[in-house]
């Protein structure tokens, strides 16, 4: 459905073409409207004959362009998928990453896409077909030459659980969850919560050899408002029983993701004190914070940082903080503050001068507060695994869950 | 080191093409130098595969970073052939972005992915298959349409599901293959497994997306497949599917539904969650029944909706919100919501589609409110959509807390959103009666803001509001009089509030206070305050005459200002005020100043996105998008369900129910499946109305032929799974069957459909392949060498499917030439017959025996296939030679000879003739015999020139241009001739290089037509005499034959 992607920064760095073959400067409406607002590109762009589709991730911007109607989201969730697979082959996906193996990427995006329509996307199959270059495969391959590209079709893409290779082999067998926690909120001026929801994600790490059927039940499932799962959850026995039973992918993936919605009450476990006031006439201005845990059911607030988007009229910052480095930029006028842990009784506190700009509108400013804050042992919304049982292989695996909350888009308004 | 080399492109670094050359590993991704080409080039001819995979890495580095790098395409595609897998990969890529542009040089490596479809390895089958349809060559059409077609019966589904990729490709290559295509889809369709079911979604869409017909059949299997297919595949067959359901489907909302909508939803929810049937007597009674093949798509798309894949839940929310019942809706919009937490490139596009929903859905989106809230970290189109969507949520109830929201917002610093949101704000005022005066007190004390864009927005919208109705007009204007006497409001907003109270102030009674204090503080005022408080003061001199003396002061005042802006605002306006005798100014001044002014509307810009198919690029655009095609309209009347009945349920006689209902649906739904587009809206009205339209008479034998197709189709399909193992055989038959039928079908009308054609031309293919086989090494001569290696590949194919009894028995039994060939192509005698006879052997050879030979083109009586030949002996020995006849025969293949019956003796000095028929099998490899007499044993070889392979025929003109039309591309040989005048000539120099008839004998285009002695080919040669030289273009299937043809006719040209 596309004819060709461009990877870029700043400039076409990278292009490929299927059906045919369009001119780069194509592009130029990509650019331009990237020049305009390096933010806030919109994803799909209408040039006079071609769409062009982009996403931005990790400085590059991935343009796929098309002649015709096409799902927007197809094409970008495609996409997406695309820069999830260079970072599972190379770890990261940047320009100076993505050509220095040129040669993979293009061998890679001939697998994943034919004729504009994908083909093979699971990682696992990918992998089966070009093999993640890697040092040691690099030297063995000179010395014995032999390539990365199989020749045979990988076992999965047949058969009906496309996302497993067959004969896989652990010496020790292991299968951890993560279950993670997102806090997204709104706090106003007052410290009360305009809203809060909590997005959930179940990521597991799974090295079991053999064809392990999986089956992991919940103590609370009736928590869960909205699920999504990994394609080998069978969604017939968690419709009936609320249990996830599946044949897992190997290595890592993320099994599900949740949400708990807007309509339970969800528990905001930090809290800010603020007391920003700015003056016109040319006087310095005082800024004064106080964070503190608040329903974290016993446990410490972790990496807690925050980072408050400035009004523009402030020049500069002059703060003491009791606890943790800050440090402003006063050209994106963004103030962060490392506080680390907080253990109590001490809260930490930053105060000082803020010196505003002579003759500056000052009214109009109410910057926000990010907050970011790790829980270790804790899943906010209280959902607990109550077991993980195994079928289909005779070995005992080593079993392990672990439960962190984090902050999402925790927003305090000022 | 890549960063600093990739941008320099007009620097030639010589030391580092050595560099590049000698280290494979280097990240030598855009070497910036044009000459190394050349050691490019030595590097692919050489026979290292390491430096060949080098060469091809750093040629792939080209290509990405956009250079041009064909000039190297004739060393590149040498290397097709290479046993390094990676190479071969890499010249894949490099294939297929360059074939177009090197036609010529492309040809050559089709003989090797023809060779690699026969690969056992299955993925080496099917990216041969993947590359073969990607290049982009017109010639090889034929090619792939064959390769096409015997992958979509491979037994791999691997394979099977390439097939499907390639279809839409050789569609656009070449949009008349479309029939032919869409049959094999057909078959793809009704597939068992997943993985090809998505694809052939995919090809179906992008064929034929609107020819429902084909889905009937497969439509329940696709329903309960949809949940194994691939993420990508349930896409595409969602996208099928939701078209479907519209096309066959009543509207679930219409009439009945909605009454009971609330006793419905409890009933719904259970029966869903049971996952059975069972809904009890309760729901059975109250609820309108869904046809029970809608309520299997919904049932079977519903658990997609938690997929991972946000297109997926898209198509899925598109399904229900085009063609499910509106109670079944809530969990959808869960589900939308839930993708507010994908990364920003999701996000906007479900919230556009969240914010058109919502202009006519709104309570679906109610619930979740919260989850619309604008963030500061959102980048602006996010936060500009989702003001939109809560602007659109709002209601009596949550306007409160919105207006709280919408009050955060107007002080963000982002300036394009404070203004939306002041827009937001005006559109809340003119939908929630309630908060009116709340947003407008808002409103208006943003007049007073700093901030010029703030309060010009905030005007623009406060003059919104007003338009709306005299009691918030009565609040506006009481609120700026308040400001005004305050004097608080800045320069702009103070005449922005003016101007408020001179529009609508004409009956409040406080505007007459203002008046008289503004005009007590004229002269400290700006300029632009005091152009507003004349025309103020103007105003209300018209609607209030009691103010006519304050607004002659203001007048005055105005007269003398220091501005000449105000003074000449005064002068004009005061012709209204003090009327000179005679004029009739003041009489107008009413209609003048206070006209009935339109009120300007308020309402979503999102509002006409709703007639797109949610989730769209033309929604997200609100445009319509090349290429995008509208929903139809719901039918009345469910389409018939029997249609959607499996053939294999049923007894045998079920096909020919079938056919009969296919053909009523074809005209009830799509009363001309050729047209596309149009074809869709103009079916369904047509409603169940089952009698002929005028065009039935044109379209019957096509009808007819639908009815067969399936037939033939599904016989192959249910008989190849229940055997497995001898799938060849039944395609084989199947395929035979089909061309016997078609045969049958173009009794009817003198035009083919192309898939019959080349059925038909497979079955013959693949019976004189193992023949041809012999005749290649022979053929030295010709230009197309490389080319012939092809029936050498095509050749194998019987090895492929040993069961294949029926494969050189001809099964399709050639309707034998002359009785059971009624399509008009005739044979003829031959145009001419060549008395030139040549020696067989000399009578030095066998002691006085000589023999002639001579090619008599007479059909010879034993076999129609055999070539006669006809032999002189003369006796010139002395003594009476006994006896001669063949003993020796070696013979290849299928060849044969029938003898001629011996000569039982001859006298010295007289000669005798004998016919011998030799079936040469269409090649012309010489055969080899002895002739034994009296004298001894003489070994023979006759070699037959090409021409003598065939015999003539005879067909109309456009039947001859419709023959030609198919055997373009490869099966076509061009060669330039010497010009001849005389068309006579050209006829007989013709006629005596081979076996044909003259189709048209004059004019400047020559048709001739034969057929194969053996394989009944048809053979067609041209002659066009241009100004300069003539051309001879040879078309047959069997490419050799063409090739040498046209290679002789040319010659024979060139004798003179």
């Amino acid at each position: 459905m596309y004819a060709r992607i461009f990877f870029e920064e700043r400039d076409v760095f990278l292009e490929k073409h299927w059906r045919s073959v369009i001119p780069r400067s194509v592009c130029d409406y990509y650019l331009e409207a990237q020049r305009a607002s390096p933010n806030d590109v919109p994803p799909i762009l209408a040039a006079p004959h071609h769409y062009l589709i982009s996403i931005q991730r990790g400085g590059v911007a991935l343009v796929a362009v098309c002649k015709q109607e096409v799902t927007p989201l197809f094409v970008i969730e495609f996409l997406h998928r695309v820069v999830d697979t260079f970072q599972d082959y190379f770890s990261d996906c940047t320009e100076t990453i993505i050509k220095e193996n040129y040669v993979v990427v293009y061998e890679l995006l001939d697998e994943m896409l034919d004729n504009g329509f994908p083909l093979a996307t699971e990682s696992n199959i990918l992998k089966e077909l070009i093999k993640p270059p890697n040092i040691l495969r690099t030297i063995a391959n000179t010395v014995t030459g032999k390539s990365n590209v199989s020749s045979t079709l990988p076992s999965g893409q047949l058969s009906n659980v496309p996302w497993r290779r067959s004969g896989v082999k652990y010496a020790n067998n292991e299968a951890y969850f993560d279950v993670v926690e997102e806090v997204d909120a709104i706090i106003d001026k007052s410290g009360a919560t305009v809203s809060a929801e909590i997005q959930g994600y179940i990521d597991c790490c799974i090295k079991l050899s053999g064809m392990p059927d999986l089956t992991l039940t919940f103590v609370n499932p009736r928590l869960f408002d909205d699920v999504s799962f990994h394609p080998c959850v069978r969604f017939k026995r968690w419709e009936s029983e609320r249990i996830l039973s599946f044949i897992p992918p190997d290595g890592s993936f993320r099994l599900m993701s949740y949400h708990i919605g807007s309509q339970s009450v969800v528990a905001i476990p930090i809290y800010v004190r603020h007391n920003l006031t700015l003056r016109s006439n040319g006087d310095q201005g005082r800024l004064d914070l106080t964070v503190g845990p608040k329903q974290t059911m016993g446990r410490t607030l972790e990496n807690v940082a925050l980072e408050i988007c400035m009004p523009k009229c402030v020049l500069n910052c002059c703060l003491t903080a009791n606890q943790g480095k800050y440090s402003y930029d006063p050209v994106s006028k963004v103030l962060l503050w490392d506080i680390g842990r907080i253990e109590l009784p001490k809260l930490p506190n930053i105060r000082g001068t803020v010196s505003v700009a002579t003759g500056a509108d000052t009214s109009g400013a109410n910057p926000s507060i990010n907050v970011h804050f790790t829980i270790p042992q804790l899943a906010v919304s209280g959902l607990r695994v109550s077991r993980l049982d195994m079928y289909g292989a005779k070995y005992k695996p080593f079993k392990g869950v672990k439960y962190i909350t984090k902050a999402g888009k925790f927003h305090i308004r000022m | 080191m890549s960063n600093t080399t990739s941008y320099n492109n007009d620097k030639v670094v010589t030391g580092e093409v050595e560099y590049a050359a000698s280290d494979p590993a280097s990240g030598a991704f855009f070497q910036p130098d044009y000459k190394k080409n050349d050691d490019l080039k030595l590097m692919l001819d050489g026979s290292k595969d390491t430096l060949k995979l080098e060469a091809m890495k750093r040629i792939i580095g080209m290509i990405a970073k956009g250079r041009d790098a064909s000039d190297l395409f004739p060393a590149v595609v040498k290397n097709v052939v290479s046993k390094n897998i990676e190479v071969k990969k890499l010249v894949y890529v490099y294939l297929v972005r360059y074939a177009e542009e090197q036609q010529d040089l492309a040809l050559l490596s089709i003989s090797t992915f023809q060779r690699a479809l026969k690969d056992p390895n299955q993925l080496i089958r099917a990216s041969a298959l993947r590359v073969l349809s990607s290049i982009r060559v017109p010639m090889i059409v034929p090619i792939v349409m064959l390769a096409i077609r015997d992958s979509a019966s491979d037994m791999s589904p691997y394979v099977r599901k390439t097939a499907a990729h390639a279809i839409p490709k050789l569609y656009s290559l070449d949009p008349d293959q479309k029939e032919e295509l869409v049959s094999i889809l057909d078959k793809l369709l009704s597939d068992k497994a997943p993985l090809v079911v998505g694809s052939a979604a995919m090809a179906f869409t992008e064929v034929c997306g609107d020819r429902m017909s084909l889905i009937h059949r497969s439509y329940r299997k696709l329903c309960s497949l949809l949940a194994d297919v691939d993420e990508w595949g349930q896409l595409a067959l969602l996208n099928v599917l939701t078209v479907y359901a519209k096309t066959c489907f009543p509207d679930p909302n219409s009439e009945t539904y909605s009454s009971d909508s609330d006793t419905d939803k409890p009933f719904y929810e259970s029966e869903d969650s049971s996952g059975g049937r069972g809904g009890g007597g309760r729901g059975g009674g109250s609820t309108p029944s869904l046809d029970p093949d809608h309520r299997l798509l919904l049932r079977a798309a519903k658990p997609l909706l938690q997929s991972r894949n946000s297109g997926v839940v898209m198509a899925v929310a598109q399904l229900f919100y085009h063609c499910g019942p509106v109670q079944e809706l809530p969990p959808v919009a869960k589900a939308m919501v839930r993708l507010l937490r994908a990364p920003i490139e999701v996000q906007s596009v479900v919230l556009n589609s969240i914010a058109s929903l919502t202009v006519t859905k709104r309570s679906l989106f109610e619930p979740f409110l919260k989850s619309f809230f604008v963030r500061n970290s959102d980048p602006t189109h996010i936060k500009l959509l989702k003001l939109e969507i809560l602007t659109n949520l709002a209601t009596e109830a949550s306007a409160g807390v919105v207006l709280r929201e919408f009050q955060t917002y107007v002080g963000s610093s982002d300036r394009a959103f404070a203004a939306a949101t002041i827009h937001a704000i005006g559109r809340l005022a003119v939908n929630t009666p309630h908060e009116t005066e709340t947003c407008l007190n808002g409103l208006l004390h943003l007049l007073s803001s700093k901030d010029e864009w703030v309060v010009c927005e905030a005007v623009v919208v406060v003059k919104r509001v007003v338009g709306g109705g005299a009691a918030s007009a009565r609040a506006a204007v009481a609120r700026a009089a308040k400001l005004l006497r305050a004097d608080r409001l800045a320069t702009q907003a103070r005449a922005a509030a003016v101007w408020l109270v001179a529009e609508h102030g004409a009956a409040h009674p406080r505007a007459a206070a203002i008046l008289a204090h503004m005009a007590m503080h004229f002269a400290d005022q700006e300029e632009l305050v005091k152009l507003q408080v004349v025309s103020l003061a103007v105003k209300l001199s018209v609607t209030q005459p009691a103010t006519l003396p304050v607004c002659r002061y203001v007048l005055s005042l105005a007269r003398y200002d220091v501005s000449y802006d105000v003074r000449d605002r005064a002068r004009l306006l005061r012709r209204f005020v003090e009327p000179a005798p005679g004029k009739q100014l003041p009489a107008y001044a009413a209609q003048i100043f206070c006209p009935d002014k339109p009120k300007p509307t308020v309402e979503s810009s999102f509002k006409e996105r709703g007639q797109y198919t949610v989730g769209t690029l033309s929604q997200y655009l609100g445009l319509t998008a090349a290429g995008y095609r509208a929903l139809p309209p719901a039918p009345r009347t469910p389409a018939a369900a029997h249609l959607r009945t499996p053939p294999d349920e049923h007894a045998p006689d079920a096909h020919a129910e079938r056919g009969r209902a296919d053909q009523t649906k074809d005209k009830s739904f799509y009363s001309e499946p050729e047209s596309s587009g149009s074809g869709s809206s103009s079916s369904s009205s047509s409603g169940s109305s089952s009698s002929g339209e005028s065009s039935e008479g044109e379209e019957s034998p096509d009808e007819k032929k639908k009815e067969e197709k399936p037939v033939a189709e599904t016989n192959n399909y249910s008989r190849s799974s229940h055997s497995g193992t001898s799938d060849s055989e039944s395609d084989s038959a199947s395929s035979s069957s089909s061309a016997t039928e078609s045969d049958e079908g173009s009794d009817e009308s003198a035009e083919e459909t192309p898939p019959k054609n080349s059925a038909d031309k497979k079955v013959i293919n693949e019976k004189s392949k193992p023949k041809q086989e012999v005749q290649q090494k022979k053929n030295e001569k010709s230009n197309l060498e490389l080319l012939l290696e092809l029936d050498e590949v095509a050749s194998t194919l019987p090895t492929m499917t040993p069961t294949c009894g029926g494969f050189l028995s001809p099964p399709a039994a050639p309707p034998s030439v002359g009785i059971g060939d009624v399509d008009s192509i005739t044979p003829v005698g031959p145009s001419l017959c060549p008395g030139v006879s040549a020696e067989l052997f000399p009578r030095v050879v066998s002691g006085g025996l000589a023999a002639t030979r001579r090619w008599s083109r007479a059909p010879h009586l034993y076999s129609h296939r055999m070539c006669a030949i006809e032999i002189t002996f003369t006796n010139h020995s002395a003594q009476d030679v006994q006896h001669i006849r063949v003993n020796k025969k070696t013979l290849t293949g299928s060849r044969a000879i029938h003898d001629f019956s011996p000569v039982p003796g001859l006298a010295p000095g007289a000669s005798a003739s004998a016919t011998l028929g030799v079936d040469f099998a269409d090649s012309i490899q010489p055969i080899e015999f002895t002739i034994i007499s009296s004298l001894g044993e003489v070994s023979v070889s006759v070699t037959p020139p090409v021409g003598e392979l065939m015999r003539a025929v005879t067909m109309s003109e456009t039947r001859w241009d419709l023959e030609h039309k198919k055997l373009r591309g490869m099966t076509e040989c061009d060669k330039k001739a010497t010009k001849l005048d005389d068309e006579q000539t050209i006829c007989k120099r013709v006629f005596e290089t081979a076996n044909v008839a003259a189709i048209t004998a004059t004019g400047d285009f020559l048709r001739f037509a034969g057929r194969m002695m053996s394989s009944q080919d048809l053979v067609l040669i041209s002659v066009k005499i241009e100004s300069e030289c003539s051309r001879v273009v040879a078309n047959c299937s069997n490419m050799a034959i063409a090739s040498l043809l046209a290679n002789e006719v040319a010659q024979a040209f060139a004798r003179s």
